[in-house]
């Protein structure tokens, strides 16, 4: 697992989760938008571009918080793959666009971990034109008025309120009772190619594969982190097929078992008629 | 309660369709794995039976065998008698 990660090229750093996407050059830089993670939380970040085109994707470790203004942001080392083709992970910089002044960790490397470590709470916070999402957090107990403070703080780079975090964290912590072995990191957020904000664009979902890799979900299709990048895992209904598949298997080893057993049952009686021991 | 939010509904949908998966395919390894030990005992029992049936086979021959050579000493013997009766009784013997 991650075995693509083992030639990390230029190390760079950042401690505040701040993402943006540039034009260009398909990275994720900054952003705004609070996460609320907890130091040792595994953390996968997939940028999109407004259109929903994916542009890259970023994977790490919760490492420190860094409270610039009052409100937790986690500080993130991460990997992410430039356009070069390079993985990068969060130690220095140099020749990137990280703002030196959020930069709190340096000369630290991230530990490939041998084995996989789930995070715990995953949290994601959509922006405007996402309503559908809006009216689902309602139902978890979003207040409406709290998600239009978030949004447009989010939207106009604003950092939310304490009291809002809190009421969103205690959303989250309240629903984290999800299998270990199911969940992984659901944070997607795009920036705008207009203007810059971040602009959620879509929800992702990050499983383990049977091998052990991440898996995340984009649409129908999933996704595996797969020797340092993202492949194509499947499709739903490739998935949906297999089971079928496995279904139908299980039905006829289920009728070849029953058909070994009626065998078995006949040859013990003739054993017996026999006189053989058996 | 994750239900209603976007992505954490996949998230949960992968989970459960992984799950699926991992049963589904335990299940079919335990039922393959009964069906070859079960036809392995099958096996085990058709080879006993089959050596049995070999067994008799070969007894069923070798009485065969005596059987047809009794049959023919008795033809031989009852055509000797025959004979014998048939001269006996040319030369005025009574038997």
């Amino acid at each position: 697992m991650f075995k693509g990660l083992g030639s990390l090229g230029t190390l760079t750093s950042i401690s505040t989760l701040r993402i943006q996407y540039v034009s260009g050059e398909g990275r994720a830089l900054y952003t705004t938008i609070p996460i609320y993670l907890k130091i040792g939380d595994t953390v996968l970040i997939n940028i999109y571009t407004r259109a929903g085109v994916f542009v890259t994707s970023l994977i790490g470790k919760i490492e420190k918080l860094y409270n610039p203004t009052g409100n937790d942001y986690p500080s993130i080392l991460y990997y992410s793959r430039g356009n070069d083709g390079i993985l990068y992970t969060s130690e220095g910089s140099s020749t990137n666009n990280y703002d030196p002044s959020i930069l709190t960790t340096s000369g630290r490397l991230y530990q490939v971990p041998t084995t996989v470590e789930l995070p715990t709470i995953a949290f994601y916070t959509e922006l405007a034109n996402q309503m559908a999402w809006i009216s689902s957090l309602k139902q978890t107990g979003f207040t409406n008025q709290t998600i239009i403070n978030i949004d447009n703080k989010l939207t106009t780079g604003i950092t939310a309120t304490s009291s809002e975090i809190d009421s969103v964290r205690t959303v989250f912590k309240n629903t984290a009772a999800i299998s270990p072995t199911q969940i992984g990191v659901s944070i997607v957020i795009g920036i705008s190619e207009q203007n810059g904000l971040p602009y959620p664009i879509l929800g992702i979902t990050v499983g383990i594969s049977p091998t052990g890799n991440y898996l995340a979900q984009s649409g129908t299709n999933y996704y595996e982190f797969k020797s340092g990048i993202w492949q194509v895992y499947s499709t739903a209904a490739d998935l949906e097929a297999k089971i079928a598949d496995l279904q139908g298997k299980i039905n006829n080893a289920k009728a070849a078992l029953a058909a070994a057993q009626a065998r078995l049952a006949d040859l013990r009686a003739k054993a017996q008629a026999l006189g053989i021991s058996i | 309660m994750f239900n209603g939010i976007r992505g954490m509904r996949g998230l949960r949908g992968l989970g459960d369709l992984l799950t699926d998966i991992a049963t589904l395919e335990a299940s079919l390894a335990t039922v393959t794995s009964s069906t070859t030990s079960t036809t392995a005992e099958a096996d085990r029992i058709q080879a006993l039976i089959d050596a049995k049936t070999n067994e008799l086979q070969t007894k069923l021959n070798n009485l065969q065998t005596m059987l047809n050579t009794a049959k023919a000493a008795l033809t031989a013997a009852q055509t000797r008698l025959a004979d014998l009766q048939i001269k006996a009784r040319a030369l005025g013997i009574a038997v």
